[in-house]
Formats: C-alpha cells, sequence, structure tokens
C-alpha cells in the first residue's frame, strides 16, 4: 500500500528479521522426516518449524 | 505494518495495517504484544492497549481520559516526547511517521524504548511503543518526573480492598468453584458448547499470556521468546502455568520427531474445579496453549487434548500439531486413540506425501 512501510517491531531484536525470513527457511529444504530437531540449540520458532502442517 | 503482521498473524491469522489502527477494535489491539497508546491533539488518552497497560504497569481503566503528559507519563512531559509531540500535530513535522528513541523513567525502573507517532485524522494520533531495554531506575531525579504507580494514580481503590500481582496487575482470585458454576450452565443452556467455550477463552487468555511472556523474557535476556532455546523457553512456560495454578505441565520435547510435542498435564486445575464425566475438560488451557505455541512458531499450531484426568485417566494428555492435522487428531482423539497410537499415524508422511 501507499505511505511509509512502518517498522514497529514487536520486541527487540525477534521482529524485522522475522518479518523477512519465513519461519523455518532452511530447515523447510530438509525432508521433514529427516530433521532431529535439538531443543538446547535450536530457537523456539525453529524447533517449532519442524511439524509438519 | 509488515512487522506487526508477523506477530499478529502467528495468532490471529490476521494482519495489522498501521493505517487502519483507529479501525482496528480493542480486541485486536490487545493482541499486539507492543503498547499502542491514542492521544488526542492536547494528549489526553484515548485508546491504551494491554501489551503498554503489563509494560506501565497500570490499568487502562484508569488512565483512559487522563492527560498523558501531565497525569500518567510525566516522563514523557519534555522537548525530546511532548516537543515532537506538538510539532507533529501541529503540523512542523514533514513526515507522516515520527520515530524517534526515548527512555520512559518509571518507579519501579526505566525502559529504552522506540516511538513511532502517526496521526490517523480527526484529532487522533497513535503512539506504537516498542520496548527495547530495561534498567534499573535513574536516581537524582525529580520525585514528580517518574511515571506515577497505579496505587498513586488511583489512591482509593486501596480503600476498596483491590488485589494486584507483583507487575501491580489487578488480579481476582477466582474460587474453583466458578468453572463448576460455568460448566453447570453450560450444560443446561447449551450442551456440548463447554468444548468451544473454553477452547476461544483458552485462546484469549493465552494471547494474554504471550504478552507476559514476551516482556518477563526481554526483561531478563534483552531477547524475544522465539529468539532464546526451545528448552528453556518450556521451561519458563511450564513456570508460569505452575505459577499461576493451573498445574504441572511436562513436555516431551523428544515427540517432536514424531510429528507432535506431547504436553502431559497433572493436577489440571480444570479438572480439580469439575465433576468426573465421560468428556475431556482442559480445552481451556489446550487454546491457551495453542495460542502460546502458535506465537512461537510464528503460524498457526493446533493444541488437542487427547485424553484427561477428568475422564479417569491418570493424567491429562495434548498433543500440539500443525493445523492441517487438526481434524485427524481430534476425530482420533474423540474415538479414544491414545496417544502412542496418534504418534504412530503422524509418524508416516504428512497427507500422505511421499517421503523422497
Amino acid at each position: 500500500m501507499a505511505g511509509p512501510a512502518l517498522a514497529a517491531p514487536a520486541l527487540k531484536g525477534c521482529s524485522d528479521r522475522d518479518a523477512r525470513r519465513p519461519a523455518g527457511e532452511l530447515l523447510a529444504r530438509v525432508p521433514w522426516e529427516r530433521r532431529r530437531p535439538d531443543p538446547e540449540r535450536m530457537t523456539a520458532e525453529q524447533f517449532l518449524s519442524v511439524l509438519p502442517g | 505494518m509488515s512487522v506487526t503482521a508477523a506477530e499478529v498473524g502467528a495468532i490471529a491469522s490476521r494482519t495489522i495495517d498501521p493505517y487502519r489502527l483507529d479501525r482496528t477494535d480493542d480486541e485486536e489491539l490487545d493482541e499486539l504484544p507492543f503498547g499502542v497508546i491514542c492521544l488526542d491533539a492536547e494528549g489526553t488518552i484515548l485508546r491504551y492497549n494491554a501489551a503498554e497497560a503489563r509494560m506501565a504497569r497500570l490499568d487502562r481503566a484508569d488512565v483512559i481520559g487522563r492527560s498523558f503528559f501531565g497525569e500518567v507519563a510525566p516522563c514523557a512531559d519534555t522537548p525530546e516526547f511532548r516537543g515532537r509531540f506538538d510539532d507533529y500535530v501541529a503540523g512542523r513535522v514533514d513526515a507522516p511517521v515520527l520515530r524517534f528513541a526515548y527512555l520512559f523513567d518509571f518507579k519501579f525502573g526505566a525502559q529504552d524504548v522506540e516511538v513511532e507517532l502517526l496521526g490517523l485524522g480527526e484529532g487522533r494520533y497513535y503512539l506504537l511503543i516498542n520496548r527495547r531495554a530495561f534498567r534499573p531506575p535513574r536516581e537524582g531525579l525529580d520525585p514528580g518526573f517518574p511515571a506515577p504507580r497505579q496505587r498513586e494514580l488511583v489512591p482509593a481503590e486501596q480503600d476498596v480492598g483491590a488485589l494486584r500481582d507483583s507487575r501491580e496487575q489487578r488480579i481476582v482470585r477466582a474460587p474453583l468453584q466458578l468453572f463448576e458454576a460455568l460448566l453447570r450452565t453450560c450444560d443446561r443452556v447449551a450442551p456440548k458448547t463447554w468444548e468451544v467455550f473454553c477452547r476461544e477463552w483458552g485462546l484469549q487468555w493465552g494471547r494474554r499470556a504471550v504478552v507476559d511472556l514476551e516482556a518477563e523474557c526481554l526483561e531478563r535476556t534483552g531477547e524475544s521468546l522465539r529468539e532464546r532455546p526451545m528448552r528453556e523457553v518450556v521451561e519458563r512456560l511450564v513456570a508460569y502455568l505452575e505459577e499461576q495454578g493451573w498445574g504441572g505441565l511436562t513436555v516431551d520435547l523428544a515427540s517432536a520427531d514424531a510429528g507432535g510435542i506431547v504436553l502431559e498435564l497433572e493436577r489440571s486445575a480444570l479438572v480439580a474445579a469439575t465433576r468426573r464425566s465421560d468428556q475431556r475438560r482442559c480445552h481451556l488451557l489446550a487454546g491457551m496453549l495453542a495460542a502460546v505455541f502458535s506465537h512461537l512458531a510464528a503460524r498457526r499450531l493446533h493444541v488437542e487434548e487427547v485424553c484427561c484426568a477428568g475422564t479417569g485417566h491418570a493424567r491429562c494428555e495434548m498433543l500440539v500439531v500443525g493445523m492441517t492435522r487438526r481434524d485427524t487428531v481430534g476425530a482420533l482423539a474423540r474415538e479414544g486413540t491414545d496417544i502412542p497410537t496418534i504418534l504412530d499415524r503422524l509418524a508416516g508422511p504428512p497427507d500422505g506425501r511421499p517421503t523422497s
């Protein structure tokens, strides 16, 4: 739409990047059955992106 | 507003356009995890969303109609804030949106914020307030400069016994019998509505929980929940539910390999509140958890209560799945299928797709 692109990041660090990066962008290239989610190293968003559907 | 759309879309499947803020109802504003305040040209507060109330530790009902600069936020009555606001209102700013950084001084601490000011015509000006960092209270300030606490803004409430939590948010102690009474009412007026009613109630409540959890995470780590390791986020969620008295939640993250995350709930407050029956009872918590997990995932997820202690099982068990599996899991749960069997079904390729 016309007008400035308002960037109102909800909370520090997450918003601008999240807006441009689809959830699980990299993981999406891996067949879901071969992924091994690691809750210690993966962020919450990365981890949950493994759930199909 | 692409960024907030990402946030809101995660839990509500809809987006917020900043130029439509004036046509956005209060419920939608309350789903935003950042502060939104609407002022008139004189600085009187017209709208105030839940996240701002949480961050400023004030009640919305008590700030509406008050002077933002004079009563609610004297720390903003400065050339750097009010001066910019007045310049914008007077048309002396050559931009539709004015953005600036500021430090809000509260008596409980200072907050680094980024402010966006947007006028939407007819004397309505929206402040979008994003918290960047939390600091201890600044020393050496004039006592009247930091924003007042709720009890200073409305001193009379102490005389009527209003209860507040550690964040100064007003609370009501609702006895568990309240749920029993609600259930009986549902059964009499519209049988089978308990599930629909409670799930929707839970979703709404979960969106409030997201604001609480995000605020706590930001204060503690300087990052959003989604950026934190999954294990840590789960530990915080479990502690939050325990603190609120909902029961003891266990999250089996290893089950994600099978395409769903298993949640086990012991001492469910909802089961304790309602009589034994053949109906599952924890739809409110399922809805609440669905809102939280959807926010974390930045997409909609579904939480199904598969078996319930209220129907005689040892504990309540729920399953977090993607939306395309909602109907399948729901149907299996209604048939009484147990979690291992459901996970076996889910372990196959989703929707019959080939795995290669």
